[in-house]
């Protein structure tokens, strides 16, 4: 578990900021509190919503990749955000290069759909199956899940200058909270499946235009 | 959500309107059955070009959407059929006291080539109003269709107070089934209030602008989106394509209800525009 979960892991979160950089540049997100509130709100709005039952789903397909590609055509249906939509096909286009070299169980042979064209690849559905082919159960792949999600939107304001090392370990500190309360309910069936973070859709929008890129999105 | 995405029995519905294309060009109503609390125009044809879109205004005689009530409504444009279904002013979204709900059931078909336009104002959410509503549009690949969906909020009491839920699912689909996007959330009025996803500035109003259409890249569609909106003020937005390159969608924070208005209007007109190639008319409210 905290080999999958520490960003010494090489799954590709660093190159995506997720929405703060176009925030940053637009002056929509200039300090410690905002980014506080604006990774809150992703975990809760989106992640809890969104990513989590996807994973859930793709954890419980139980190396049924049938019931993986499921999920993972929902999240791409649910993903209207271009940069969001792209971002999260590449870093689990990524995450599942690393398992089919260190012959995870299932890797390749998703790895094939996605090649063929055949499956999307979302992180969320992808972390999901790898981490069930490993022995997590689903509460410590959602826990890693979370926690990665929150360091790696918390190291790209971090990259940004928007916040210090101080800062950024004060506010994860407090997400764990966030975390916890997120975790302490079961994640919401497929079928309902849904989101609502517009500031962070409309900064991944306003990326695609914006002049100096040091993220993905 | 839909119930297992069925459509309501015909005799459930208060709004039915077919529209179809007579053999000169012209869209014509062939078939409506509208029942309280709805009430229909007569149709317009505003644009010289497509001349003969339809336009008609939905109206509600009712003030407005109280609890306890479901309002189920379907819309089709058959091949080649040109509409526009709008309002004629924003829906209230009236307090619910003593729990309970409201609800609204929307499918939208639009079959090959017809163009169909869903542009109501904005929801007006009142402090304390609980609203589900399920938009379902389900497009032949050639068919265009283009809807917002947006809604602001009114404290009507002066007391701080927000709505307490608005839960809204609008999907595109294909005939064969196939999910193309969909965009759900269910939220409250503290979210949907001022806080951006948690940064800096206050946008009570918000809005989307969908279009689904394959006569062009849905890149330069989002390009002609992009570009309207930038002309607007009191909005933060972006544009971008929809997933499956099904056309492209734009989201609008707005300062206030007069500024959504604004950019969904010139949103939809740079849609129009790329769509059909001509400038639509402006429509009188």
């Amino acid at each position: 578990m905290l080999q999958h979960g520490d960003s010494f892991f090489p799954s590709g979160a660093v190159s995506f900021s997720w929405g703060i950089e176009a925030l940053g540049a637009d002056g929509k997100i200039s300090k410690a509190d905002d980014v506080a509130r604006f990774v809150r709100q992703q975990l809760k709005g989106r992640w809890a919503t969104s990513d989590r039952p996807v994973l859930c789903a793709a954890h419980a397909a139980g190396g049924d990749l049938d019931s993986v590609l499921t999920a993972d055509r929902l999240m791409e249906a649910n993903s209207l955000a271009a940069e969001q939509r792209e971002g999260s096909k590449r870093m689990g286009a990524a995450l599942l290069n690393i398992h089919a070299r260190l012959e995870t169980r299932g890797a390749k042979d998703y790895q094939a759909r996605l090649r063929a064209g055949a499956a999307p690849g979302h992180v969320a559905a992808v972390q999901g199956f790898l981490w069930h082919a490993l022995g997590l159960d689903a509460d410590s792949a959602c826990h890693v899940a979370a926690h990665g999600l929150a360091v790696n939107l918390l190291g790209a304001a971090l990259r940004l200058g928007i916040i210090g090392h101080v800062d950024s370990q004060v506010i994860l500190g407090n997400l764990h909270a966030t975390i916890a309360d997120i975790l302490s309910v079961p994640p919401a069936p497929l079928h309902e499946l849904h989101a609502y973070a517009p500031a962070a859709d409309i900064a991944m929008m306003r990326h695609e235009t914006q002049d100096s890129r040091l993220f993905y999105n | 959500m839909a119930e297992g995405g069925g459509d309501l029995a015909a005799a459930g519905r208060q709004a039915e309107l077919v529209f179809t294309r007579a053999p000169g060009g012209r869209t014509y109503i062939s078939h409506q059955r509208v029942g309280y609390p709805f009430h229909i125009t007569r149709p317009f044809y505003l644009d010289p070009d497509p001349a003969g879109l339809l336009t008609l205004y939905l109206q509600s005689v009712s003030g407005g959407i109280y609890r306890g009530e479901h309002l189920a409504l379907g819309l089709e444009a058959e091949a080649g059929a040109e509409a526009q279904v709008t309002t004629q002013s924003a829906t209230i979204v009236h307090r619910m006291q003593g729990g309970g709900e409201a609800r609204q059931d929307m499918t939208i078909r639009a079959g090959a080539g017809a163009v169909l336009e869903y542009l109501p104002d904005p929801l007006i959410l009142f402090p304390g109003a609980r609203f589900q509503t399920t938009l379902r549009a389900v497009a032949e690949p050639t068919a265009t269709v283009i809807l917002s969906d947006a809604f602001t909020q009114h404290d009507s009491e002066a007391a701080g107070g927000c709505f307490q839920r608005l839960a809204s699912d609008t999907r595109i689909e294909r005939p064969d089934g196939s999910l193309l996007a969909f965009d759900r959330f269910d939220i409250g009025g503290e979210l949907g209030e001022a806080h951006l996803d948690g940064a800096a500035g206050a946008y009570p109003a918000h809005g989307t602008l969908m279009t689904v259409h394959d006569g062009c890249p849905a890149e330069e569609l989002a390009d002609a989106l992009r570009q309207a909106l930038d002309a607007c003020s009191g909005i933060y937005a972006g544009a971008s394509t929809m997933p499956e390159g099904c056309g492209a969608w734009a989201r609008i924070l707005a300062e206030d209800g007069h500024s959504l208005r604004a950019a969904l209007k010139a949103a939809w007109a740079a849609a129009r525009l790329k769509v059909s190639g001509a400038e639509p008319a402006r429509r009188p409210k």
